[in-house]
């Protein structure tokens, strides 16, 4: 890898994540004037972790200032919020918002503490907002089903209920590590949380006995079922799972479920990367083409390449890490990155079912203009809502985990 | 058909046409809109819709496929329907803060104008409602004039708005 231009994006990224930071504290998940200038729980939390892997810890105490002065009455994150923190959602719950926020949190305050964990952590920060972490973790269980101890969601990391309605890997994975990570702080600060122990243990059990597949070697991404309090969930109106492969099935060792070489994950990581590697752009695309459901064509996203790489980091196989990374610094265009990149062709094909199904609305047919206006169309790519912030976040976290493996010894 | 776990928004609207039967329209329309306030508690503040030049609207209402369905199976327009809309429009018509007035097309416009003001409410705006597209052909689309006004754009721009659109609405920052 030709680490001086890894370099120059991993500077730039550090710049864009501090650019798109409003003065309230949101992360935009784009820029304004841009598709998504709104603040989205689930990208605004990547790219907290993104400020405090790039030791701008100022800059991630804002953000989650931000959040928790956003939470609804409930507990709830919402699927949005505009720049003064009210909530602009369209969509219905993402539970995994509520996981995310609570894990980034604890990262804050385990960056704060470091080596002197007990002295310099920023526990005051974290007791002020104890309040909202008891409403987050309340809500969170709230939705576990109690037959299968999983939590419910209708939506999840893709925003589509059509594979994700019902007890989803990643939603899970978030809100289990998200009640470890309140529980980490509650212990900090003196709590009782003995109870949500128990029952961060026991979604995690059921993540690792439910949500895997003995027969496929791999995690699977979704146990559908209507309605959470399904009981028993076998009678539920959608009982069924979805065995697609999803490049969220690494999302129980990306959270710190389970370990990095345990034979679960590196099976599940062998199916992403054999099903979802794309063989003619490089890349990791999100899941399947068939579900025909990329925005601008089927193709690579920079933020689960990015994610993917952490897992051969963490497992020292270098020669992996580093075609995964330097997949993403040789796809970057001035030191940027978009939310995915296809080609003309599947662009034109995509473009041609949206069409006659007639499910094109406004807000894609300005992306269309702005991925046909692109300096990248002529050379033959689609680069599809550029930049992205949440992929310079994960970026800067998997260069940096990169860097502290291989290259600072 | 009504399945049996579907059925309470079914429900609603039997319990509605009873309650204007039991009570009158007036009385439902307080009801109406006491259960939207109520809601938004449950909610906090929020801004609804797709912003569009200073403006938000709806591309569709997010009642209109469980009203459609009872329209289907209980008949196009119950009379205590329109019994509802009818007197939300004479109240209109003696208000003197007709600016503040829901734009009426369906009885659940007030239930759902009530949610939405007091979100706005609560985050720092007033609400105006300009106009809603009714979902059934044969009713009229409802308009708030003043509202129109007071927004600074013409009843051609709205309808234009509606033909991609079914609720236009302003927020406006309370200073």
């Amino acid at each position: 890898m030709d680490i001086s231009e890894a370099d120059k994006l991993y500077e730039n990224c550090v710049k864009i994540l501090k650019e798109n930071q409003h003065p309230n504290g949101g992360f935009y998940a784009s820029p304004p004037g841009t598709r998504y200038p709104f603040i989205y729980p689930r990208d605004h939390s990547i790219c907290i972790l993104g400020a405090i892997s790039a030791d701008l810890l100022k800059e991630a105490k804002h953000g989650l200032e931000f959040m928790l002065a956003a939470q609804k009455p409930s507990g709830e994150f919402s699927q949005r919020y505009d720049v003064d923190g009210n909530d602009t959602s369209y969509k219905d719950l993402q539970i995994d918002g509520n996981g995310l926020i609570l894990y980034a949190l604890n990262q804050y305050l385990k960056a704060t503490g470091g080596l002197f964990y007990d002295s310099l952590a920023d526990k005051a920060f974290c007791n002020q907002y104890w309040e909202a972490i008891e409403k987050a973790v309340e809500f969170i269980l709230i939705n576990k089903n109690n037959e299968v101890d999983l939590i419910h969601t209708i939506n999840s990391i893709h925003e589509y209920p059509a594979y994700e309605h019902g007890f989803e890997i990643y939603a899970n994975c978030t809100c289990c590590t998200g009640l470890f990570g309140a529980i980490e702080i509650g212990e900090a600060l003196g709590k009782d949380v003995d109870e949500w122990k128990q029952q961060a243990q026991q979604i995690r059990l059921a993540i690792l006995e439910r949500l895997y597949s003995p027969r496929r070697r791999s995690f699977i991404k979704c146990i559908r079922v209507k309605y959470k309090s399904s009981e028993p969930i076998g009678y539920d109106a959608f009982a069924s799972s979805v065995i697609d492969v999803d490049a969220v099935e690494y999302s129980p060792a990306h959270f710190g479920l389970i370990d990095e070489h345990d034979l679960r994950n590196v099976k599940t990581i062998k199916r992403i990367h054999e099903k979802l590697w794309d063989k003619e752009l490089g890349g990791l695309n999100r899941y399947p083409e068939l579900w025909n459901r990329n925005n601008g064509g089927y193709g690579p996203w920079c933020h689960f390449t990015c994610q993917l790489s952490n897992h051969y980091t963490a497992i020292g196989d270098q020669d992996m890490a580093e075609k995964y990374l330097w997949w993403v610094v040789e796809m970057a265009h001035d030191h940027m990155l978009p939310e995915h990149i296809s080609t003309v062709e599947r662009f034109e094909m995509w473009l041609e079912d949206y069409s006659n199904a007639r499910i094109l609305r406004d807000s894609k047919l300005t992306m269309i203009e702005n991925v046909r206006s692109h300096p990248k169309w002529k050379e033959g790519f689609a680069y599809v809502t550029m930049p992205l912030i949440w992929p310079h976040a994960e970026f800067i976290r998997a260069y940096n985990n990169y860097k502290n493996k291989f290259i600072k010894r | 058909m009504i399945r049996l776990g579907s059925m309470l928004p079914q429900a609603f609207m039997i319990g509605i046409i009873e309650m204007v039967n039991e009570a009158g329209p007036e009385k439902t329309a307080e009801w109406l809109t006491n259960i939207g306030k109520e809601m938004a508690k449950t909610q906090g503040p929020g801004l609804e819709g797709s912003p569009l030049d200073g403006l938000n609207y709806l591309p569709f209402c997010p009642f209109a496929d469980e009203l459609i369905r009872f329209i289907d199976i209980f008949g196009e327009h119950p009379e205590e329907f329109l019994k509802i809309v009818q007197y939300a429009k004479e109240r209109e018509a003696e208000d003197k803060n007709k600016v503040e007035c829901p734009a009426v097309a369906t009885f659940i416009c007030l239930l759902h104008n009530a949610y939405r003001k007091k979100r706005a409410k609560m985050a720092g705006y007033e609400t105006i409602h300009l106009a809603c597209k009714a979902i059934m052909p044969s009713a009229p689309t409802a308009y708030n004039e003043e509202a129109i006004k007071v927004a600074g754009i013409t009843k051609e721009e709205v309808d234009n708005i509606l033909q991609k659109g079914s609720c236009i609405f302003k927020f406006i920052k309370k200073e």
